[in-house]
């Protein structure tokens, strides 16, 4: 992303790239296997260089196993008692054997959108420009089917037929059943999509106004010379946008953790109501 | 973004369950009008747990449905 080329004053004006192209899938190495395309895409060498370097950290950072952490195992300290803590609160006693699906849910998805707002090489090819994952609807998507797939088989698991009281809370009278078992049916039916496009529109909205104000920039940049000076304001914002996004980056990951512990909570206490 | 996302997924489920009700029975707009209203209440039901949850408690979101008539 933040990749506008440099304006080319020549005969035909001035050329950025346009606000969509950071999020153009490009074929590495190309692949097949039985007819389906499984091309090694910019988007997969983003996921590998993300997970890399998840490994490389926490490598680094439980190495020394110090009884005085230096700065990277108090790092790494720091987001295990988050976490933890985390999935204490929401799940209660049953949680712990979600501590490791949560928090590598919750590493992955905040090292990808990191890696989203790191700038380009300038002058690198397109198809090495850093690349955001999650601002892809299939990655966010796939991640919350993935959570609710273990909502649904570790409810039916620890419940039985019991996980079906989620949809019908003890106490309903009956001629409230056919109103209310569907909405929480399409309640329960929309969290996987909610959970989805939430990530998704965020990582894609900021990412476009970023490159729209550096567009802006470009613009101003080749007016008249009365107009170049007015290219400091989208700078400016710019650069407040690019700020906001590192807030926004931390906080989706977040709350994308926080919604799949209230999800399996829900799974682990279903027969409880 | 939050409260957006809740009720557009609730209304979508809804109308899409609908829709495949219809081309299931062929009985064209009947189940996708009861799906976009159920996939509503849906939706706002969705809003009102997020907003308990966010506000007061703890793993508590939502589990008895009382207020709604």
């Amino acid at each position: 992303m933040f990749h506008a080329t440099l304006p080319t004053l020549g005969g035909h004006g001035l050329q950025a790239a346009g606000p969509m192209e950071q999020f153009e899938i490009l074929p590495l190495f190309e692949l097949t296997a039985g007819g389906v395309d499984i091309s090694f895409t910019n988007s997969a060498l983003w996921m590998v260089i993300g997970v890399a370097a998840t490994i490389a950290f926490f490598t680094m950072a439980t190495g020394r196993r110090a009884l005085i952490p230096g700065r990277l195992q108090s790092v790494a300290e720091i987001l295990h008692e988050f976490v933890a803590n985390l999935v204490r609160d929401t799940i209660g006693h049953d949680g712990k054997k979600f501590f490791p699906y949560v928090f590598t849910l919750f590493i992955f998805i905040l090292v990808a959108n990191f890696i989203g707002l790191i700038p380009s090489i300038p002058g690198s090819p397109h198809d090495l420009h850093t690349f955001t994952t999650t601002s892809h609807i299939i990655v966010t998507f796939a991640l919350a089917m993935l959570t609710i797939t273990i909502v649904l088989v570790y409810g039916f698991a620890k419940n039985g037929l019991k996980f079906l009281k989620l949809f019908a809370p003890s106490g309903l009278p009956i001629w409230l059943m056919p109103i209310l078992v569907p909405i929480e049916v399409i309640s329960f039916l929309s969290r996987p999509i909610s959970l989805g496009v939430r990530l998704f529109a965020n990582m894609l909205a900021g990412h476009i106004i970023l490159k729209l104000f550096a567009t802006f920039v470009i613009m101003l940049l080749g007016a008249p010379i009365a107009f170049k000076a007015l290219a400091l304001f989208p700078f400016l914002g710019a650069v407040a946008i690019f700020l906001l996004e590192f807030l926004v980056a931390g906080l989706q990951a977040y709350v994308f953790a926080i919604l799949t512990c209230i999800y399996l909570s829900d799974a682990a206490h279903a027969a409880d109501h | 973004m939050r409260v957006g996302s809740e009720l557009l997924a609730g209304l979508f489920v809804g109308a899409i369950l609908g829709l495949g009700l219809d081309t299931l029975f062929g009985t064209k707009p009947l189940w996708l009008l009861v799906g976009i209203f159920l996939g509503f209440a849906a939706g706002v039901l969705n809003v009102s747990r997020a907003f308990k949850a966010s506000t007061g408690g703890s793993s508590e979101n939502g589990q008895s449905p009382d207020g709604q008539g």
